[in-house]
């Protein structure tokens, strides 16, 4: 037991800030974060003898997130199938470096997108996996992660700029 | 203006070089403490926890707080002899070997002070200790004669009197040296203390000693203490408290055992109900051991089961058939065999009088289907001749509801009608006159 959680957290400290960055931006606004990433490991240490290549550490994480998040939004939408949520979301802007205020812009814009879409972006932007690799994780294929992409740009640009434009008193409603 | 794709980009750059707010430490941690708790950790050393009832829990928690007061008690005695100094040693000692002189001869002014003058072996002086009665040792004098020299030790606590230091101070010129006192009394009780020694040396030289502000309430055992040579002078002089440290020791352990609260535990165990609780305890060991019992039995069992199994596979190993056959009565035989060719002559009568049930089924069957055959055939025909249809060989439809009949999903002339009606019921065994009736019959040739 203690020889293979060694070696799994030894595989698991280079990848932990790609890791870390992918739940922090996947969840952004729907949960704990770091829920996730500890579901996710506990699931990846159960099946770690099942892993061949070592290299792919990271994409196997992924895989094992994106499930996880399939799986909690099915059940989700189970249970909240009859009725309509409108969240209004209110931020205080200045309270943000510039940096971070440019991180919680994007991630607040990311949170809007549809998860199939969020995950493409985030893995191709942020984390840095081939158009392959994502439809490897994501399993689907490579054109439509390709639309995903394009499509999910162009909001993130919509979104961004309307952003920008209400900065003075960021006030927005939105329906999930 | 719009976001463009460049600075879009930048944005990304900026996530992607942002440090992690989740440190692979903080990760780690918790990553470990889920493993474990899913490995059964936590879990395991529940249902271990929940072995124990509550009640087994109080027995054992009075069972330790008795062991630990025995302990403390122990350890409070022990400390108790080391702290009565070597004065005490020399008693128990005196009082294995030697008598124990109780004298009523009046030493200090306060009539109620006695004396005991512990005898020692003939090599030895006696040891004097004064107190008072019915109150614990308030000064003790000890004449001891192991080095040569005469040992004096008088106890001030906030039981001295006026007289004590007095007496003290008498002692004191006898010795060869001035003690000076001054007293705060509250209420009878000795608070505080200032003292002053001055002792004249042989060279003329003089020593002066003063101690201020000494708290009785702190030092419950404050010692002015003095060794005399043969002639009655004194020669080395000490005050303070010597056994300070014991003592304190010794209050702390008595702290300890009031905070134990030892009548209330007393209480408390004592409504715990022992009896009921040892009655319980043995029935839990009793359960335990009946558990033990089936475990072994089931055990035994099993064995047995195999045993038995192994037992049956031997009988059957040892079959004889040949011999079993053998063993056979002929008559039985001849018995058993006539009673079978009977059964078969009955099973015989059985199916061919089946067959003939079957048989007879089927022409009635033949015969009403031939019946139906020359009905449709019938109809079929009035049909035709009155034009309905313009090929009996096609596929004909007919229906009648609410009154109306079709053929073809054509209604039939209302002079038809009736005509049709008697035919439907002749042919068809349908009752016309029924309400709600939805009757449709559909002929295809073969």
């Amino acid at each position: 037991m203690r020889k293979k959680q060694k070696e799994f957290l030894a595989l698991y400290e280079p990848i932990h800030d790609d890791f870390e960055r992918f739940c922090r931006a996947r969840v952004y606004g729907d949960m704990d974060f770091r829920d996730l990433m500890n579901e996710t490991l506990l699931k990846a240490f159960e099946k770690f003898e099942e892993l061949r290549a070592k290299e792919a550490f990271l994409s196997y994480l992924l895989s094992i997130s994106v499930r996880i998040l399939a799986n909690n939004n099915r059940k989700r939408k189970e249970e909240s199938d009859s009725f309509e949520v409108v969240a209004i979301k209110a931020h205080d802007v200045n309270a943000k470096t510039d940096n971070k205020a440019d991180s919680y812009f994007l991630h607040q814009a990311l949170a809007q997108l549809p998860d199939e879409q969020r995950e493409s972006i985030i893995l191709f932007e942020i984390s840095g996996f081939s158009i392959k690799e994502i439809a490897a994780i994501q399993n689907a294929t490579e054109s439509s992660v390709k639309q995903r992409l394009r499509r999910g740009r162009m909001r993130l640009r919509e979104i961004l700029t309307f952003e920008a434009k209400n900065s003075g008193s960021t006030v927005k409603s939105e329906v999930s | 203006m719009n976001l463009s794709n460049s600075e879009l980009d930048q944005l990304f750059e900026n996530v992607r070089k942002e440090k992690p707010v989740a440190t692979f430490e903080e990760t780690q941690r918790t990553f470990i403490a889920a493993t474990i708790a899913s490995a059964g950790g936590v879990l395991a050393t529940k249902s271990l926890l929940k072995l124990f009832t509550f009640k087994q829990w109080i027995i054992m928690i009075s069972v330790l707080s008795a062991a630990t007061v025995g302990t403390l008690l122990v350890t409070l005695t022990a400390s108790t002899e080391k702290a009565s100094s070597s004065l005490s040693e020399n008693e128990v000692n005196s009082n294995n070997k030697k008598e124990i002189i109780q004298s009523d001869a009046v030493i200090a002014e306060n009539a109620a002070e006695r004396t005991a003058i512990i005898k020692l072996d003939e090599a030895h002086p006696e040891m004097q200790i004064v107190t008072q009665k019915g109150k614990p040792p308030i000064m003790v004098r000890a004449y001891l004669l192991d080095d040569g020299t005469y040992h004096f030790e008088y106890f001030i606590t906030q039981e001295t009197s006026e007289e004590d230091l007095k007496k003290l101070q008498a002692e004191a010129k006898a010795a060869g040296f001035e003690l000076k006192y001054e007293p705060t009394f509250e209420s009878d009780k000795l608070m505080r203390l200032n003292l002053q020694i001055v002792q004249i040396k042989e060279n003329g030289q003089r020593q002066n000693i003063q101690i201020s502000d000494i708290d009785l309430k702190e030092s419950s055992n404050y010692k002015v203490a003095w060794n005399v040579d043969d002639n009655g002078t004194a020669t080395s002089i000490a005050c303070g408290e010597e056994f300070r440290l014991k003592e304190a020791d010794q209050r702390e352990i008595e702290e300890l055992m009031e905070s134990l609260r030892m009548e209330e535990l007393v209480a408390e165990m004592e409504q715990l109900e022992m009896d009921e609780l040892t009655a319980e305890l043995k029935q839990l060991q009793e359960e335990l051991g009946e558990e033990l019992a089936h475990i072994d039995l089931a055990r035994e069992m099993q064995i047995a089961g195999l045993e038995e199994l192994a037992e049956v596979e031997e009988l059957v190993a040892q079959l004889r058939v040949e011999e079993i056959m053998e063993s056979f009565d002929e008559e039985a035989m001849v018995e058993m065999r006539e009673g079978m060719e009977e059964a078969f002559a009955e099973m015989e009568r059985e199916q061919e009088k089946m067959r003939k049930e079957f048989e007879n089924m089927c022409e009635q069957h033949k015969g009403h289907a031939d019946c139906c055959q020359k009905g449709h055939e019938k109809m079929l025909n009035e049909l035709e001749s009155d034009g309905l249809i313009n090929d009996k060989a096609k596929r004909t439809k007919m229906t009648a509801s609410r009154g109306k009949i079709e053929v073809n999903g054509k209604e039939i002339p209302k002079d038809l009608r009736r005509k049709y009606e008697q035919l439907i019921e002749e042919l068809f065994e349908v009752d016309m006159k029924q309400k709600d009736l939805k009757w449709q019959w559909v002929h295809v040739c073969d």
